[in-house]
């Protein structure tokens, strides 16, 4: 009895769902009418409730949610899959030392050369790891953070400069976005309609992580991008370099960069060879390059964020113009110009900074500077030269 | 080919692939923001508690715990568990909703007053059923589903659904009943 009435509690169900009333749907079960009829009436009640389509905000935000975590976990389990090492800390650890006592030129230090892809890599990321672990303070492991970001960054700029297809992922801030080619912390990425992106807007000073693949072609094909968390250590693109480069003292730096078309790297390295310059990174930096866009007081130089609002700013502003700024990179990885000098008109457009960048920087020397930028920058005047 | 694909997905989720992720989020978010609105009966609710299923996913997939055949089953399932959290959460903490509160009666016609009295409640008796019970209406009259569809995500044979759901109508109309009287 009870199975007749549910299937026709199912018919009638069907027949409201087709436009039918009740009543008429009742009509095919004259004998179960009264037992159905306040359960239809029910299905009626129960329908009112349905219906809510998804607001187009509401996926955006959830979608953009979903990846920024899958980000966070990715980087979270790349420790352990790199290797099973990392499972046996102290096995790993002690392999590791036994490396390094018997041969200071060993796996490690041969592997410090090597690029996704190739057999030693997996070595280096691990003596990345275990470096990692002995870091004793907060300070230390942020500061190995930061200089593992800077490694991954040059690393693409070598498979970039080799042309080799390699999967790949990096952090870094986005410093100039034009159709289709975005330029994050001096790697030039190609933004196709197969990149996933966050819901959020991405703009220039954004802080993301790129997944893609590098291309024989020398380009860096997104597949995705997300936004990073706040707090993560992410290397600003510019003047904080210096410091790593003290601090490795590798052999690497000018040589796989120099191609690149913001410059960035090649003028950090430039900067690195300011005199005894011991302040901290990130305060008292210098920049020097090609203005590229002028938006009101934020400025791309060199695909460099800076801001001018606050700068005292010698010569005449314009676009393609050779500039040295004095100042620093704040939290945000904009550098903040306290001053700005012109040396020359430029105007030709070209971005090849690397060839600009004056090489020698002592302090008090802006004759110096606008000598050496003047002869590269071509057209140069030396307008400014007087102000000091 | 269809359990293929479902394989590949579900690998993808495993190595936490943007783009496979990506997929899976925009083919099953809306079943699933759908199925939490009709629960909960709060949109911003059921936005948190629908993102919450899906980062779920993910977590459960790198634990090995993620769905092994159907994810659609998977999540509303998921969706369900974190329904019946909230839901007892809420009642341990009940609020007052504030848009009910601004409301000025005099505002609004006549027609959609008696409307959201109506809804409001058809929603208070929907609370007295069991969470079996709430989900069997969901899936049914919320997501449109037929019996086959939600005996699968419900992991129940289809003569089981048919008793639940027409138990769960009685109750819901006994509750109508009960709260319009009150």
């Amino acid at each position: 009895m009870s199975e007749k009435l549910f299937d026709a509690l199912e018919t009638c169900l069907h027949a409201l769902e087709q436009g039918e009333t009740i009543d008429t749907a009742l009509a095919r079960f004259p004998a179960l009418t009264g037992e159905l009829r306040p359960i239809l009436e029910a299905s009626l009640h129960a329908r009112t409730l349905g219906g809510s389509a998804v607001p187009g905000d509401v996926q955006r935000r959830g979608r953009a949610r979903l990846l920024q975590n899958a980000a966070k976990m990715r980087e979270a389990k790349r420790v352990p899959r790199r290797t099973w090492l990392f499972n046996l800390r102290p096995l790993a650890v002690a392999l590791m030392l036994v490396i390094i006592f018997l041969s200071s030129t060993g796996l490690v230090n041969a592997s410090t050369t090597s690029l996704p892809g190739d057999n030693l890599y997996p070595v280096k990321r691990t003596w990345e790891d275990v470096r990692l672990i002995f870091a004793s303070t907060e300070d230390e492991r942020e500061g190995l953070e930061m200089e593992y970001e800077n490694e991954r960054l040059e690393e693409i700029s070598e498979l970039l400069f080799e042309g080799r297809v390699e999967s790949v992922s990096f952090s870094g801030y986005v410093t100039a976005q034009t159709d289709g080619q975005w330029v994050v912390s001096g790697i030039p990425v190609t933004i196709s309609s197969d990149t996933v992106l966050p819901g959020d807007p991405i703009t220039v000073g954004s802080v993301v992580t790129v997944f893609g693949v590098t291309t024989s072609d020398g380009i860096l094909q997104a597949q995705s991008i997300v936004m990073v968390p706040p707090g993560t250590p992410i290397p600003t693109p510019k003047p904080e370099e210096e410091d790593d480069t003290d601090n490795e003292g590798d052999e690497e730096g000018s040589g796989g960069n120099s191609g690149q078309e913001t410059g960035s790297d090649s003028s950090s390295n430039d900067n690195a060879n300011d005199s005894d310059d011991d302040s901290d990174s990130g305060k008292d930096s210098k920049l020097e390059g090609t203005v590229q866009s002028m938006d009101g007081n934020v400025w791309i130089i060199n695909g460099q964020t800076v801001n001018v609002s606050g700068a005292e700013i010698v010569g005449t502003p314009a676009p393609g113009a050779t500039v040295t700024v004095e100042g620093y990179v704040n939290a945000d990885g904009v550098f903040i110009a306290t001053k700005v000098i012109f040396v020359g008109g430029g105007g030709d457009g070209n971005s090849g900074s690397g060839d600009n960048s004056p090489d020698d920087n002592t302090d008090n020397d802006d004759d110096e500077n606008n000598e050496d930028n003047s002869g590269s920058g071509g057209g140069g005047d030396d307008d400014d030269g007087d102000d000091d | 080919m269809t359990v293929s694909l479902e394989q590949r997905e579900l690998d993808g989720l495993r190595d936490l692939d943007p783009q496979v992720i990506s997929a899976a989020y925009d083919r099953y978010f809306s079943d699933v923001y759908r199925y939490v609105c009709y629960r909960v009966g709060d949109e911003t609710a059921a936005e948190d508690i629908a993102s919450d299923v899906f980062v779920r996913l993910l977590e459960a997939s790198q634990h090995g715990r993620g769905p092994q055949t159907n994810l659609k089953s998977w999540l509303l399932g998921t969706a369900s568990h974190i329904v019946t959290d909230h839901m007892r959460r809420a009642y341990r903490r009940p609020t007052e909703s504030l848009t009910e509160n601004v409301l000025d009666p005099l505002a609004v016609p006549v027609d959609e007053l008696e409307r959201r009295e109506r809804e409001r409640s058809v929603r208070d008796a929907m609370k007295q059923l069991t969470p079996e019970q709430q989900n069997v209406l969901a899936l049914r009259f919320g997501e449109g589903y037929s019996l086959e569809e939600t005996a699968a995500v419900l992991n129940k044979k289809v003569n089981a659904v048919k008793a639940l759901q027409f138990r769960a109508l009685a109750s819901l109309q006994r509750g109508v009943g009960e709260v319009a009287y009150e």
